[in-house]
């Protein structure tokens, strides 16, 4: 590459490449009045703030001046101790829907018994509901053995999303807080405006642990995106940062959000989390997926430069100073959370079971194939005796590529993979498709459907074989087209690629 | 500069660029919503400038700028480190006119370089543009413009090769690179 003339003749390469490369993409097809809808939006935006602070600037200006020239109004102010004060206003059950997000008082209150950070009956959709919907779906019941919503492991730091109204009359506080220390102490001021109910079942006794909380997001209704990353901050929180020292509570605003939908179903559903040190601020990202296709995993991956290593619940891969653990929880689907922090910590993040898909049906993505045993299986369905493979990749989706030939001669490329169905794996005649045909073909006595393409040359040419099944479609491929199809007809309809959760 | 007069000329112009200029968006960015964002973005931001645009030498370079800046802005928010592959895994688009195999090797070769190596290589490469006017449209000097542009080539060029002798015996025979 040293050579002036062999670097020329590259960058003309990779200039051809690159325009070949753009020229594939998939340009949106948007009218030009839309951008002109959107840029004069933008203009009248432009116009407004320039006036606002226009305006902004003209009030100071001018109450600057009128302030040294001196308001005749001014000496019939009042004295300071007749004016209204704001810091003696009684705090209104509202102010404790403000986040823990390590003020001044969150972390100085005792921790909270079990009992008070317990409420029940609202069911999955209350996450992260207000302190007021809180008091008004059955308060501090003391009642961990409810378990239909309870985040006793919140500790001190969650004292602040609960009524503090309930310390003005001790005698209808459920007899547990009896314990001084259980006594919120900061609410002398505050009257309630509503009473809590009372325990309707025995309390448990403040010396019990708390029953680790499962959570799940709305099952029911409307998903609402930012209550759910919310809830997975807090979830997350309790693991990596219980203290919230570092870890800041979510805000839409400055926590990007990740959404994979298809077909309005949410396939994948995550944040990235500010983590503040005395530095800098870094973030922890966390990624609730349907499963390992909706997870953008490096660990197997070709060309991947992670370094990765499986873990007694997952698999955690390191990669650009970045640890990302990842866990398979029961139901398929995959919690990632990345961060620059303890490996530990982020594995046990990940495999809490409340960190799973809102919504009412949740997509399921099917078992994962173990790829060395789908490469395994394809090469023995797919070269007899007498002819070879070289095989050149091999990733977990699972994928593998190769060269297959014939007597020592290259033959070609062959590839075989399997792509979930759920998730849209199923067949699509495309564009490079020259021609596609659906054929019927009959295997171990069965007729089944298998779809066949013949692919343009700028596709490499040759043909690819797909059958849909129920969980996934496996499909062949092979630039040779003289590669016999009959092979691959066996392969891709095998009942072990279906594997059903 | 009336309305109408800056509707017509800037409709004139997204009508004939838009899908230039989404394509140097994807290239930068990796993925086709950002993309979308970041072109609607700056031509929001053109119609704004249009009367003062229209009257430099060249509205591309302007637009370009402003992609490039905002790719600049959405490549310093922490949570953009992440490679946004699920929209692409769902839809499974299929990137037309190019093999596979060298979509791929490109594709990897050109997520792999960093943010600032690839709009080098983009405007160099996709755009042709100089160095001189790469190191403006990027506020930096021309001696930048180089190294970035030769690491970045050398990275390319590594990972192609890579790929080409991994795959390097059915691609001779097919002679498709």
């Amino acid at each position: 590459m040293n050579d002036p003339a062999d670097r020329h003749l590259g960058e003309q390469e990779l200039e051809g490449r690159l325009h070949a490369l753009a020229h594939g993409f998939d340009v949106p097809v948007v009218p030009a009045a839309a951008d002109v809808r959107r840029g004069r939006r933008r203009l009248i935006r432009v116009r407004l703030a320039m006036a606002g602070a226009t305006t902004g600037a003209l009030a100071v200006v001018l109450g600057v001046t009128g302030l040294t020239a001196g308001d005749p109004h001014a000496t019939e102010v009042g004295p300071a101790s007749q004016l209204p004060s704001s810091t003696t206003t009684p705090p209104s059950p509202d102010s404790g829907a403000a986040k823990a997000s390590g003020g001044p008082d969150a972390g100085s209150d005792p921790p909270a018994s079990s009992g008070d950070l317990t409420f029940s009956g609202a069911g999955p959709g209350s996450v992260h509901d207000s302190a007021v919907d809180r008091s008004t779906v059955g308060g501090p019941t003391g009642d961990s053995s409810t378990g239909a919503v309870a985040q006793g492991t919140r500790g001190g730091t969650s004292a602040g999303h609960w009524p503090h109204g309930t310390a003005t009359d001790p005698t209808d506080l459920p007899t547990q807080s009896s314990s001084p220390t259980d006594l919120p102490t900061d609410q002398s001021t505050g009257q309630p405006t509503e009473q809590p109910t009372g325990p309707t079942t025995p309390p448990t006794t403040p010396t019990e642990e708390p029953t680790p909380p499962v959570t799940p997001p709305p099952t029911t209704g409307k998903v609402r995106i930012n209550k759910v990353l919310d809830y997975y901050n807090d979830v997350v929180a309790e693991h990596l940062d219980s203290m919230r020292d570092h870890l800041r509570e979510f805000d839409p605003s400055l926590d990007a959000r990740t959404i994979a939908r298809r077909s309005g179903r949410l396939f994948a559903l995550g944040s990235s989390y500010r983590w503040a040190t005395a530095k800098d601020t870094d973030d922890v990202r966390v990624r609730v997926a349907s499963g390992w296709d909706q997870v953008p995993w490096g660990c197997g991956a070709p060309g991947s430069d992670w370094v990765c290593h499986p873990t007694a619940d997952g698999e955690v891969g390191v990669h650009d100073g970045v640890v990302e653990a990842a866990v398979e929880h029961d139901d398929g689907q995959v919690v990632v959370v990345a961060g620059t922090l303890p490996e530990a910590d982020l594995v046990t993040a990940a495999g809490d079971e409340r960190l799973i898909l809102p919504g009412d049906t949740p997509p399921v993505s099917p078992p994962t194939l173990d790829p060395e045993t789908f490469a395994s299986s394809g090469e023995a369905a797919l070269i007899p005796a007498g002819e070879s493979f070289a095989r050149t990749s091999l990733s977990r989706a699972p994928a593998v590529r190769g060269t297959w030939a014939v007597d020592g001669i290259d033959r070609g490329t062959l590839s075989w993979s399997a792509a979930p169905i759920y998730s849209g794996g199923g067949w699509s005649c495309l564009k490079g498709y020259r021609t596609c045909v659906d054929l019927q073909v009959e295997v171990d006595g069965e007729t089944v459907t298998v779809h066949l393409a013949r692919l343009r040359p700028r596709l490499g040419g040759g043909w690819l074989v797909q059958y849909d099944g129920p969980s996934y479609a496996v499909r062949v491929a092979s630039t040779d087209r003289t590669f016999p199809k009959k092979r691959a007809f066996g392969f891709v309809t095998d009942d072990a690629w279906q594997p059903v959760r | 500069m009336g309305g109408a007069t800056r509707d017509d000329g800037f409709t004139a112009y997204v009508s004939g660029r838009r899908a230039h200029l989404f394509r140097t968006a994807y290239l930068l960015c990796g993925d086709p919503h950002r993309a979308e964002d970041i072109v609607q973005t700056a031509l929001a931001k053109l119609y704004v400038a249009w009367p003062r645009a229209s009257r430099a030498d060249s509205v591309d370079a302007y637009v370009r700028r402003v992609i490039i800046n905002s790719h600049l802005d959405e490549t310093r928010r922490p949570w953009r480190r992440e490679s946004p592959t699920e929209d692409d895994r769902l839809d499974r688009a299929a990137p037309a006119g190019v093999t596979p195999e060298d979509s791929d090797a490109l594709w990897t070769a050109l997520r792999q370089l960093g943010p600032k190596q690839r709009r080098v290589v983009v405007l160099r490469h996709y755009w042709g543009l100089s160095v001189e006017e790469t190191a403006a449209d990027l506020g930096v000097s021309p001696g930048t413009v180089k190294s970035q542009t030769s690491a970045a080539l050398d990275r390319l060029r590594s990972t192609l090769l890579d790929d080409r002798v991994d795959a390097g015996r059915d691609t001779i025979r097919g002679g498709r690179r």
